[in-house]
């Protein structure tokens, strides 16, 4: 077929596109349906830890902490759903994703040795990395789904995304409705989010090489 | 674009007319004459039609439409095997002086390692399997495929910086 028959082909029967969401609300509705979702299956099943509140309206390491987190899953939300439409912020929120996650896992790091917190085993949700995993999984669902709408020039590379923004949601939550120590923050809260990123990958791999044969 | 995506036929076929026209006249700056080009214009077209409901008409679709183009021509490249891309065009001596070099394309492979716009070239350019290229180098067959996958994702990110 030449060019110029495959672009009547194109042209004939034309069918008007579905209204356009404009992206920055698709992505409010994604964090907002996704925090929501996350915030009240933590509730559902354990309180908040006792004295969270206090902590984090003082200004403190904490909540300077709390808000690096929140920046880190905006920006991994917005690379996320950006990367379903081509030419769309191609680099700045990607860089500013993993400068905010990176800034938010140092947090951890340096609290080895100066913990924004008292580290204590005060408010300990017996099943956190569970809960973790599993309220992880509908957002990143979610996510997926309004990519796959959409036109992902690199549906694994966008997958990845989502599940990394997905699991930051549960990760910050935890820290709230958690216990506060920086080792047992690492491997349970934050893991998940590796774990979650590696299995959404490799699932999505799999599923985009069967289906090209 | 905006009338397109209300359905006006006339429209968009001007529309992707103008865009052939725009599509192959970049590829021919960025990489010269190729046997796949018309193959590249086409697969670009209908990636765009297939994701023209995610053009946001307030925006310039110069970003949307080269971010399509630029995917498209790096899967092709990808999935070229032993077939010669430049149209009547063999090097039977790599060692040859060689006029692809110094053509358009020549600025892209002029900035990978000589590592690999060898494997490109031996591979993409001049037809030979990885079998025979990874016996010209000296080399491995693995380590062939990761040279000619390193200097693709290299020129993906020079076409993709040219969007800045």
């Amino acid at each position: 077929m030449n060019t110029r028959d495959l672009i009547d082909s194109l042209s004939s029967d034309l069918q008007p596109v579905p209204g356009f969401w404009p992206f920055w609300s698709v992505l409010a509705l994604w964090l907002a349906a996704s925090v929501f979702y996350v915030g009240g299956m933590i509730l559902l099943f354990g309180p908040l830890r006792p004295g969270v509140e206090a902590q984090l309206v003082m200004p403190s390491r904490f909540s300077v902490e709390m808000l690096f987190g929140a920046a880190a899953l905006v920006c991994w939300a917005i690379a996320g759903l950006a990367d379903s439409i081509p030419g769309l912020y191609p680099r700045w929120p990607i860089r500013l994703a993993w400068m905010f996650l990176g800034i938010w896992l140092l947090h951890f790091i340096v609290g080895f040795v100066s913990p924004s917190l008292e580290p204590s085993m005060v408010g300990k949700r017996d099943h956190c990395s569970s809960e973790a995993y599993i309220y992880s999984l509908p957002p990143t669902l979610l996510m997926i789904w309004l990519q796959r709408r959409r036109f992902p020039l690199n549906p694994l590379r966008a997958s990845i995304y989502a599940a990394i923004a997905a699991a930051i949601i549960p990760a910050v939550a935890m820290q709230v409705a958690c216990m506060y120590e920086p080792t047992h923050i690492l491997v349970n809260h934050v893991f998940p989010i590796l774990v979650l990123a590696t299995g959404v990958g490799i699932a999505a791999f799999l599923i985009i090489h069967l289906s090209r044969k | 674009m905006s009338q397109a995506q209300r359905g006006d036929e006339d429209s968009y076929a001007r529309l992707l007319t103008e865009l052939a026209e725009m599509i192959k006249a970049y590829l021919l700056n960025r990489f010269g004459r190729l046997e796949m080009l018309d193959d590249c214009v086409q697969e670009s077209l209908i990636a765009i039609h297939q994701a023209r409901h995610t053009y946001d008409p307030g925006r310039s679709i110069r970003p949307w439409l080269f971010a399509i183009v630029r995917h498209k021509m790096i899967d092709m490249l990808r999935r070229q095997r032993s077939e010669q891309l430049l149209a009547g065009y063999r090097q039977e001596s790599p060692s040859e002086p060689d006029p692809l070099l110094e053509s358009n394309i020549g600025v892209l492979l002029g900035a990978l390692s000589s590592d690999h716009r060898e494997a490109v070239l031996l591979t993409k350019y001049w037809g030979f399997s990885v079998r025979e290229s990874a016996d010209r180098l000296g080399v491995s067959e693995g380590v062939v495929k990761v040279r000619v996958h390193r200097g693709i994702r290299k020129i993906r990110t020079l076409l993709e910086s040219e969007s800045l």
